[in-house]
């Protein structure tokens, strides 16, 4: 299980993650979205040992990251720009990568290089930028950590390779119990692929959940009233729903609220609207929601 | 392959109560199908729709459920273990293991502890059919009635409709 306590971390006078606290289970694919500069990248970084602690801690399986071996050999990080050494091959990195992690395996390796198609002797920068990143894919699984940290890698990937990386991804998750942290802007993929998602905005949470208690748990609904709702009753409703956005335009209102649909749909027909619908969130669209209550909105953006 | 399977069932309509399912070419095959069916090697497909809003838990239920009920999946047969399941079509293991869990809680699948889960031997599925489908017809009637049309202008669709429907049958 990886825990972070009040965790925090500075670069000189920027601090890019303030006390952020939360845990994720193992075996869990857990989505970690954000605007850019929120700190993903920090705080991956931080799970894998790169980046010490500058206030609270991370524990993995009980134990810090920071200088222990230990721990690292079971966490396998990928960064969004592979970092491979000069004149490396694929063969080279593959190496390097079983001297350090316990779990590799040379079979695994095998079959993921013939997956991928790629070649072990070609030196890896003569390679496209995408299979670079195929190749740092390739390690990173063969070393069957217990957790695998991706940092935006599914981005770089054509629609074959992603469906490849998810279905070999899905297996050692079921198999070995493997926790996998993936940092990545595509909510729509995340949607489909994690259990839980946490959004970091500003180096803090803005929340962290399991996916479908937070799919349950937010609706927006648009209703149409005769004659137009009057200042108390929308400060009523904004009461009885946990409002995140309320927009009213002549006789209709459109709204998103931190209810189930039952509730939504309950509270507005007790204002006896002529017409009401209550759907769903997208991902993305609950990461909007949520950005533009904490003031990271178009508006803001180009005002 | 379609228009085949359409043949087919026209041959064996009495003994079947619901269209086949169609073939996809993206999915997970379930080896055994309807008996009529069996020896022209036919597959039957559990599909997932990405494009649309419903989690793909739920969608996984009433992949397992529509096959059930349609004979693509046997009472006592074997279902695809979670991993082989999750890896083939490239989803999260834990979200078939709801849909397992879920299955098995709604009689449909039963769980023996490790061998695998097994469509159960009293055909649930017929009736978690029946319910989502009358739940679906539900929505629909809502939906029109809220688009401003009259109970009665609905009743009476619904009257013409089913009519209309017994009167091909019976040809």
């Amino acid at each position: 299980m990886i825990e972070i306590l009040d965790y925090t971390k500075r670069f000189d006078n920027v601090v890019a993650l303030n006390q952020i606290s939360f845990q994720i289970q193992e075996g869990c694919i857990f989505g970690l979205v954000g605007s850019n500069g929120a700190g993903k990248s920090t705080l991956l970084r931080s799970l894998c040992g790169v980046y010490a602690a500058d206030g609270g801690e991370i524990r993995i399986d009980g134990e810090t990251p920071y200088e222990n071996p230990r721990v690292k050999d079971q966490v396998v990080f990928v960064p969004d720009f592979p970092y491979y050494l000069p004149q490396a091959s694929l063969r080279t990195m593959a190496d390097l990568y079983r001297r350090v992690y316990s779990g590799w395996s040379k079979d695994e390796f095998q079959r993921l290089c013939s997956l991928f198609g790629l070649n072990q002797k070609m030196k890896l920068h003569n390679m496209s930028k995408g299979m670079q990143r195929q190749a740092a894919l390739i390690c990173a699984l063969a070393a069957q950590p217990k957790y695998l940290l991706l940092d935006e890698v599914f981005d770089g990937l054509d629609p074959v390779m992603r469906q490849l990386l998810k279905r070999i991804v899905s297996d050692q998750v079921a198999e070995r119990n493997m926790t996998v942290v993936i940092a990545s802007h595509n909510l729509r993929e995340l949607e489909d692929f994690c259990d839980h998602v946490g959004l970091i905005h500003q180096g803090g949470v803005v929340f962290e959940q399991e996916l479908d208690t937070l799919k349950l748990g937010i609706h927006k609904a648009q209703a149409v009233f005769q004659p137009p709702l009057e200042q108390q009753q929308l400060q009523w409703l904004r009461e009885q729903l946990n409002i995140v956005k309320l927009d009213t335009s002549g006789s209709m209102i459109s709204l998103v609220a931190r209810k189930d649909e039952e509730t939504v749909e309950q509270v507005l027909s007790e204002l006896h609207p002529v017409f009401s619908e209550t759907l769903p969130l997208s991902l993305e669209e609950v990461f909007i929601s949520e950005m533009e209550a904490v003031g990271y909105d178009l508006d803001k953006i180009l005002s | 392959m379609l228009d085949k399977r359409r043949d087919s069932s026209k041959k064996f309509t009495k003994t079947l109560d619901y269209r086949p399912v169609p073939v996809y070419d993206k999915g997970v095959l379930f080896r055994s199908i309807h008996p009529l069916w069996r020896d022209r090697g036919d597959r039957v497909f559990l599909t997932l729709n990405y494009k649309s809003r419903k989690p793909l838990c739920d969608q996984l239920c009433d992949g397992v459920i529509r096959l059930a009920a349609c004979g693509g999946l046997e009472p006592g047969e074997q279902l695809p273990s979670v991993r082989s399941l999750a890896q083939e079509l490239g989803i999260n293991p834990n979200t078939v293991q709801k849909a397992y869990r879920i299955l098995e809680s709604q009689g449909v699948l039963e769980t023996v502890p490790g061998k695998g889960s097994f469509l159960s031997s009293e055909n649930n599925a017929q009736e978690q059919l029946r319910l989502r489908t009358k739940k679906t017809l539900g929505v629909a009637l809502q939906e029109a009635l809220d688009r401003g049309l009259t109970v009665e202008e609905v009743a009476d669709f619904c009257a013409e409709y089913l009519q209309k429907k017994k009167e091909e049958d019976a040809l």
